[in-house]
């Protein structure tokens, strides 16, 4: 049986395998297929279930099921609500971070400012992390990455560069501490 | 399941930027101000 500190290796290792994967179809076609984003989504959800965040995957279930609403303009309101009374349940200060998170990249993604396999990764990381501050380092690299791309006047970027990268360094600053 | 459907992976440059100046401005707030947030809603609640 493997040691904690091992399987813990084992798991960041498929983490940043599956996230190189998806950076390749992103930087072929800006496209990641959506077995590649839904299926780790389910198993951060049953993975987060069974370590009794239950209330961030109650959170996520819903907003997939307002995303579908037949009136756009009752989604967003609909879902400030949702987070809202989520956020009264969610019982630590680390699982509201997290809903938070959970909650703007999905806005994010609603208003169209993000694509769908960028949010559903983010998400999926923060639900298997349970840990919304992963959150930071992301979009710092997307800003930066955001910026060398205005230089040639490029209109859009692979964002799942900045995620796999903003990921890195999360790892790396929660493992290697000042 | 719109949500699930989609596949498009791209960002434009400057939502990637104003993105990162917002969440870095908001923490920058909160490593300034959190603790006294947290007495104003600790207050609130209380009154409640």
């Amino acid at each position: 049986m493997p040691s904690p500190l091992s399987a813990q290796v084992i798991v960041w290792a498929l983490l940043l395998a599956w996230l190189a994967v998806c950076v390749i179809f992103d930087l072929r076609s800006r496209q990641v297929p959506a077995f590649l984003t839904v299926i780790p989504l389910i198993l951060a959800a049953i993975w987060r279930l069974s370590q009794g965040g239950w209330q961030l995957v109650v959170l996520v279930a819903l907003l997939v099921l307002i995303s579908d609403l037949p009136q756009a303009k009752w989604r967003i309101p609909i879902a400030c609500a949702v987070t809202i009374l989520s956020l009264s349940i969610a019982g630590s200060p680390g699982i509201v971070y997290a809903m938070l998170v959970v909650f703007a990249v999905w806005a994010l993604w609603e208003i169209g400012a993000s694509g769908g396999a960028d949010a559903k990764i983010i998400i999926t990381l923060v639900l298997f992390f349970s840990n919304g501050l992963l959150f930071i380092p992301i979009v710092l690299v997307g800003g930066i990455q955001g910026l060398v791309g205005l230089i040639p006047r490029r209109k859009t970027i692979p964002y799942t560069v900045a995620i796999a990268l903003g990921m890195v360094a999360w790892l790396w600053m929660v493992n290697y501490p000042r | 399941m719109r949500f699930l459907r989609d596949r498009a992976a791209i960002e434009t440059s400057e939502v990637a930027v104003i993105i990162a100046v917002v969440v870095l401005v908001a923490y920058g707030a909160y490593q300034l101000l959190g603790a006294r947030i947290a007495q104003v809603v600790q207050d609130v609640a209380g009154r409640l």
